[in-house]
């Protein structure tokens, strides 16, 4: 597992009786920007939310960086691990929602320091230096006290980012980072994430967007009704996608130019 | 006018003691009703079945009932416990149940986002709660919070039936002296009604205090 951020094995996640993922194998290595597309209720989301433990899963494995996530092996049994644990974990894997989930009652300075004071132990002056600094990469210099509230939706998740990002996590995770945004918001998230990409960040995106899809996208994988049905290149699985449904699914989107 | 002039210091006394019961037995209810509110949310299904049942079973007994099980039902058991401590405790316990529904309505209405975020980046149970969940919920929890005090303060003249001198019984008393029911009532109405007046006061200005949006 060397060089493998994350490695996910037969995952499987049920909800009652409901089956979301049903055996998903994914393996992500440093660096790596994997970006997942599906229909919807294809368990994308849910997928991400498992890898940080946001959600339950109920068979296969996840480890990242080596650890097994959320349980401990136990007589061929899987025991849960106490908050506490799981919590720590959770600090290594930075999560972006689709609808932002910035904390309301403080500022943007605030949201981005909370973890870092809370969780790392930073002090307050640590914290506000390393928050500012990632505020301030993510081009929001001028709104660090400002309220979410006060926050387009671009500003708002790119707020969120820093949030995630400025914790130094092994993996970061975006949940559909810009379905809830205005189309000419979108845009300046995208950039945001393109940058992270860029500058060595392992990530596991899911996106709509195929043109990022395309253009950051080290592999894709195409996922559809709780399994990968295909993996592979960008080029590969744009111009030559080998399952019907993902033939299917690709139909939907006006070809990128 | 006399009357009341001359009673002053008995009144005194009751309104301190009608103040004490009111204040710990709130203070008993709140803690009560923060544990119960999380358990009705987050407990583990058996703890958060007795939750639930704990908080329908007391909002469905009368207070005076519960005062006089825990007056004359204690000292039966071997338990001897005093007038006042009984019904600190009788209405606690049943203050605590309100509060358990005003604490799982509040911090139910969270929303859940808010929750995965403060998970997303590490914070454990209890820090989820302190910085990120309370403070949200309390303009949601202030006002029917602050409509249980009024009640409670309300509630606490039913101490004076197990013969505890709160302001209710020191009027009772002064009023078997001097026959001046009218008028004596009227000042331990109008000492109840600023008592609960001040409360919605201050519950208004906590209000515009923590409403953040």
């Amino acid at each position: 597992m060397t060089g493998k951020v994350v490695v996910i094995q037969g995952l499987v996640k049920r909800f009652g009786m409901q089956e979301i993922l049903s055996g998903v194998d994914l393996e992500v290595a440093k660096g790596e920007v994997v970006v997942i597309v599906g229909p919807s209720g294809s368990g994308k989301t849910t997928l991400l939310r498992c890898i940080n433990f946001i959600e339950e899963y109920q068979g296969g494995r996840i480890h990242l960086d080596g650890e097994l996530v959320g349980y401990r092996e136990s007589a061929g049994g899987l025991v849960r691990l106490p908050d506490s644990i799981v919590a720590g974990m959770r600090a290594d894997v930075g999560m972006v929602f689709q609808s932002f989930n910035l904390f309301p009652h403080m500022t943007a300075l605030q949201n981005v320091m909370l973890g870092l004071t809370r969780v790392r132990k930073l002090t307050p002056y640590e914290a506000e230096g390393r928050a500012t600094s990632w505020l301030e990469r993510v081009g929001l210099k001028d709104k660090l006290r400002a309220y979410p509230a006060q926050l387009s939706g671009g500003q708002q998740q790119r707020v969120a980012i820093a949030r995630a990002v400025a914790m130094e996590p092994k993996v970061m995770l975006f949940d559909e980072a810009t379905s809830a945004l205005d189309p000419e918001l979108v845009g300046e998230v995208l950039g945001v994430m393109e940058d992270l990409a860029r500058s060595g960040m392992t990530m596991l995106v899911v996106t709509h967007e195929m043109r990022f899809a395309r253009e950051v996208g080290h592999r894709i994988v195409f996922m559809d009704k709780g399994v990968i049905v295909e993996q592979g290149a960008p080029r590969q699985i744009f111009e030559q996608p080998q399952s019907e449904r993902l033939k299917a699914f690709l139909g939907h989107f006006t070809k990128p130019t | 006018m006399d009357v009341v002039i001359t009673s002053g210091p008995l009144i005194l006394r009751g309104l301190l003691v009608t103040l004490e019961v009111s204040v710990a037995v709130l203070l008993l209810g709140t803690l009560i009703g923060i544990a119960g509110g999380l358990l009705l949310l987050y407990g583990a299904w058996p703890l958060r079945l007795i939750a639930r049942v704990y908080v329908d079973t007391m909002r469905g007994i009368p207070q005076l009932v519960l005062i006089f099980a825990i007056f004359y039902g204690f000292p039966a058991l071997g338990l001897q416990i005093s007038a006042i401590v009984a019904g600190i405790l009788a209405l606690g316990v049943f203050c605590g149940a309100h509060v358990s529904e005003v604490i799982r309505g509040g911090v139910g209405s969270i929303p859940r986002g808010q929750m995965d975020a403060a998970q997303g980046i590490g914070l454990e149970f209890a820090q989820r709660l302190r910085y990120v969940i309370f403070p949200q919920a309390l303009a949601r929890i202030l006002p029917a919070w602050v409509n249980t005090a009024v009640e409670v303060v309300k509630a606490s003249s039913l101490v004076s039936l197990v013969s505890v001198v709160d302001l209710m019984m020191a009027i009772q008393q002064i009023v078997g002296r001097t026959r001046e029911a009218l008028l004596l009532y009227a000042v331990a109405a109008l000492l109840y009604f600023a008592i609960n007046y001040t409360i919605s006061a201050i519950g208004v200005r906590l209000e515009k205090r923590y409403a953040y949006t």
